[in-house]
């Protein structure tokens, strides 16, 4: 049991690190195009999403906050903070989801959805305290609706790659 | 193995999907009133309100922390900041009651307030003295 936990660990500071990679990548790709304040593609929940099931709620978490850590390095204690929040949260619902899908009524699409939608609310919640007012519900169906899209797609990506990696033996919690 | 049955895409994917969305035009739904007034916030003080029906012609407004905000007749919009990433400015006009928008490196606020609309959070009708 020891060695799996060193192994876990390991390789949840591979996944942080290919994590922050996909968020870079995805800042150079969106670099240009009209998209509304604070919603990304969100890639790197593949990740998160994957470490949640195969590793479990603490190393998903831990990754969650090497990200929030980038966004601080990065750009600024708020930026930080907001990444942490939507991060936390939406780890957090992978996590509830995963162990209410028993059933198996769910693949990983809507479970991204879910925790997709979340996170931008973690986000927008921790930006109105910040800016100490309420940012109302005007910005409710952008935060749905991008969250729906982006969730699908990570999701979908997630459902794809899934079984190529536990073929490698990489599934130890089995979520 | 269990997680071999995830690949695919069930039937709860579909219905979370459908309830999201339908959740999504129904908030898009909700009437929202004309621009009437405007507030400009910096670091938790009301620094402007401007009765936006009063503009007679558009122009700007340099606030102390560096940000530049455009006002026009029926609308109110960041115009440019020196902040790093510019999503104030990329958010737009604001141009119904309840618009936001945020400049956080800077602490600024920009909120449209109209005219006995529905404040859709709080259930109550807001009026025009309401701070």
């Amino acid at each position: 049991m020891k060695h799996k936990r060193l192994v876990r660990l390991t390789l949840t500071a591979v996944l942080a690190a290919a994590a922050l990679a996909l968020s870079l990548l995805e800042r150079t790709l969106t670099a240009g195009l009209p998209f509304p304040p604070g919603i990304k593609p969100g890639l790197s929940n593949v990740i998160v999403m994957f470490a949640c099931s195969a590793l479990g709620l603490p190393f998903a978490l831990g990754i969650a906050a090497v990200k929030s850590g980038f966004a601080f390095l990065i750009s600024g204690a708020a930026a930080g903070f907001i990444s942490l929040a939507g991060g936390i949260f939406s780890v957090v619902m992978m996590f509830v989801l995963l162990k209410l899908n028993k059933k198996n009524r769910m693949s990983y699409a809507g479970i991204s959805v879910l925790s997709a939608v979340t996170h931008n609310a973690g986000q927008l919640a921790a930006a109105s305290l910040i800016a100490g007012s309420a940012l109302y519900l005007s910005y409710a169906p952008v935060l749905l609706v991008s969250g729906i899209i982006f969730g699908l797609i990570t999701g979908v990506i997630l459902n794809s790659v899934m079984p190529a990696v536990i073929k490698k033996g990489f599934d130890f919690f089995n979520i | 193995m269990r997680n071999d049955r995830k690949r695919r895409i069930r039937p709860g994917d579909i219905i979370i999907t459908a309830v999201l969305l339908a959740a999504a035009l129904l908030l898009m739904l909700i009437p929202r009133g004309k621009a009437c007034t405007a507030e400009i916030i910096c670091s938790g003080e009301t620094v402007y309100t401007i009765e936006l029906s009063s503009v007679k012609e558009p122009y700007k407004l340099d606030l102390e922390n560096g940000v530049t905000v455009l006002v026009e007749r029926s609308a109110i919009s960041f115009f440019c900041s020196d902040c790093e990433n510019g999503l104030c400015v990329n958010t737009g006009r604001l141009t119904r009651a309840g618009d936001t928008a945020v400049c956080i490196p800077n602490e600024t606020i920009i909120k449209v307030r109209g005219e006995g609309s529905f404040n859709a959070i709080t259930g109550k009708i807001s009026t025009y003295h309401e701070a």
